[in-house]
């Protein structure tokens, strides 16, 4: 499970992600739909890490890859010195039993509202802060190695030919010898009908090639979930249907995939959830039917307005 | 008659070929480790400036790398020299091996302008290549080793040859200073000259001074011209592998 809680994410003064939570279990085809400049592409790169999320913590299979955030953890807000400071000077060493559990809840709430925690909280604090982590975290290169990215711009590695393109992950990783990995890359580039561009460069490919190569270049880590980024918006159209289609039997096959797209048709097809973004926020999520047959919010009845027609 | 004086002239520049020679090697001896200093200290600042900075160490690195950058190429290449042979290094000065004093000055002058080569090469490589290696579980070092520096490194050949060119160049400064070598008779210490050194003191000492000097801009123009030979090797091998 990807599981992203109260994500946010600053660039400098601009908040582009704002207390995003979003779970996205095994098997999913989850899309992203929203306007321009809304947080959709930096949201799926908080996915993998390759954005750095300001607040909040991203979970993978159980493993947690960015730092801790305390906010989300109460009794790691309770051990700091300002909880206790405040829970001092309310009574509550006198509180009883039931009185006292529900003015540290009031406190605890308050110091998340007003974003109360300072750098140094004691040491209580640092020994929670450093357990949790050291009990749940997982090297972001490991985890990564199970999450395929797809880019709008394919981001082939321009001085490796094809299939080496397909073998440098694995080999490098030692997750397969040479032989196994050519091999792997070879039965991939066959299912893609582009085995006799084994041996030549990205930059003689098409764009719809290079986007397909890139697929199964994540591909060739056998991940368990996929992430794309506007894997078409690069495309010229008569090449979207074969990057499409590709991903589709990806879906039949049951990998689990996050897709950012423009293309509805595809997000109807293919999607077992919709997200809407807008302005940093998940403004609506539903299956394709409630997103797009019946939709609440007014921005996104705005956006399908103008995508649909 | 001008013929004869013209000859007396060639005469006493070929009687002076053997101090051109030695001359050339100071020249050269003096170019070649700085440039070796300044490939290591030019690497070493550019790692720094583009690794990601995500502990306090590298970061404070970092704010010494911009520092000695901006000191290197805000100031005269004179003066550094100056500075090193007469504050810094002034020990190394005083003995009689003070050659590693322009060797070490012209070094830590070439590293600030490499550092900023190897920079903007890494940087000429889109970073979207970086990031698919990383999402493939690739650590930062490894993707920029076998994706990123490859790449880098044919933007990077031709203005590093640039630099070494002005560098041999810009040792010709060195003869502000008096640089003793262990070479005199019987292993005693003696005072060697640059190229534009000894073609200035012997120019001065049998009044040809202008025709010792284009003698020494012919040398200098030779070696360049050589420099720029290889580099135009180098190049070719690139530009082939890139038609691949
Ligand atoms: N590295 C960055 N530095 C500064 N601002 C950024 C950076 N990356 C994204 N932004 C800003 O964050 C906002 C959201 O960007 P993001 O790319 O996530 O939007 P998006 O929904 O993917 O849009 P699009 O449909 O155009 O791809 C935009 O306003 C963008 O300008
Ligand atoms: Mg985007």
């Amino acid at each position: 499970m990807i599981d992203v809680r109260n994500l946010y994410k600053n660039f400098g003064r601009t908040e582009v992600l704002k207390a995003v939570s979003v779970k996205i279990e095994k098997g999913e085809k989850v899309v992203i739909i929203g306007p321009s400049g809304s947080g959709k592409s930096t949201l799926l790169r908080c996915m993998n890490l390759l954005e750095e999320p300001t607040y909040g913590e991203v979970w993978i299979n159980g493993k947690l890859i960015t730092p801790v955030d305390p906010y989300l953890h109460p009794e790691i807000i309770r051990s700091s010195r300002t909880f206790k400071k405040m829970y001092e000077a309310r009574g509550g060493a006198a509180a009883d039993g039931a009185a006292g559990e529900e003015l540290a809840a009031e406190i605890v709430a308050e110091i998340k509202k007003k974003d109360l925690l300072r750098r140094f909280e004691g040491a209580e604090y640092n020994k929670k802060m450093r357990e949790l982590y050291a009990a749940n975290s997982e090297n972001v290169d490991k985890v990564r190695r199970g999450i395929g990215m797809v880019f709008q711009h394919f981001n082939l590695f321009n001085n490796k030919t094809v299939i080496e393109n397909l073998m440098l992950a694995p080999t490098l990783l030692k997750l397969e010898s040479k032989e196994e990995a050519r091999e792997h890359a070879m039965h991939m580039l066959r299912r893609i009908g582009l085995e006799d561009k084994a041996d030549v460069y990205p930059s003689t490919l098409s764009g719809g090639q290079k986007q397909r190569i890139a697929i199964v270049r994540a591909l060739c880590m056998n991940p368990e979930y996929m992430l794309f980024d506007e894997p078409t918006s690069a495309l010229d159209p008569e090449m979207v249907g074969e990057v499409l289609q590709l991903m589709k039997e990806l879906a039949d096959d049951g990998m689990t995939m996050v897709i950012v797209t423009h293309e509805m048709g595809f997000a109807r097809e293919v999607a077992t959830r919709v997200l809407f973004m807008d302005d940093g926020k998940i403004a609506e999520d539903g299956t394709p039917e409630q997103v797009f047959g019946a939709p609440k919010n007014a921005r996104l009845k705005e956006f399908l307005g103008k995508v649909l027609h | 008659m001008p013929g004869s004086t013209e000859r007396n002239v060639f005469e006493m520049l070929l009687s002076d070929a053997d101090k051109f020679g030695m001359a050339l090697l100071v020249t050269l001896m003096i170019a070649a480790v700085a440039v070796l200093i300044g490939l290591v200290i030019g690497v070493f600042c550019a790692a720094v400036r583009i690794a990601p900075k995500t502990n306090i160490f590298v970061r404070a690195l970092d704010k010494v790398v911009g520092l000695y950058i901006t000191v290197i190429r805000g100031t005269p290449t004179l003066l550094q020299l100056l500075i090193i042979a007469n504050i810094i290094l002034i020990g190394v000065y005083s003995s009689s091996a003070n050659i590693f004093v322009p060797m070490f000055a012209f070094g830590v002058n070439s590293g600030a302008y490499m550092a900023e080569i190897f920079r903007s090469g890494f940087n000429s490589v889109d970073v979207g290549q970086l990031e698919a290696g990383r999402s493939l579980g690739l650590s930062w070092f490894a993707t920029t080793r076998t994706v990123i520096i490859p790449q880098a490194v044919k933007t990077v050949v031709p203005t590093i040859f640039n630099e070494i060119i002005i560098l041999v160049k810009e040792t010709s400064v060195v003869s502000y200073l008096s640089i003793l070598m262990p070479w005199g008779e019987g292993g005693g210490v003696m005072q060697v000259y640059d190229l534009l050194g000894i073609a200035d003191k012997r120019g001065q000492a049998t009044g040809e001074w202008m025709a010792y000097l284009i003698t020494a801009a012919l040398i200098y123009l030779v070696v360049v011209l050589l420099l720029t030979l290889v580099q135009k090797i180098i190049e070719r091998r690139f530009s082939i592998s890139d038609r691949r």
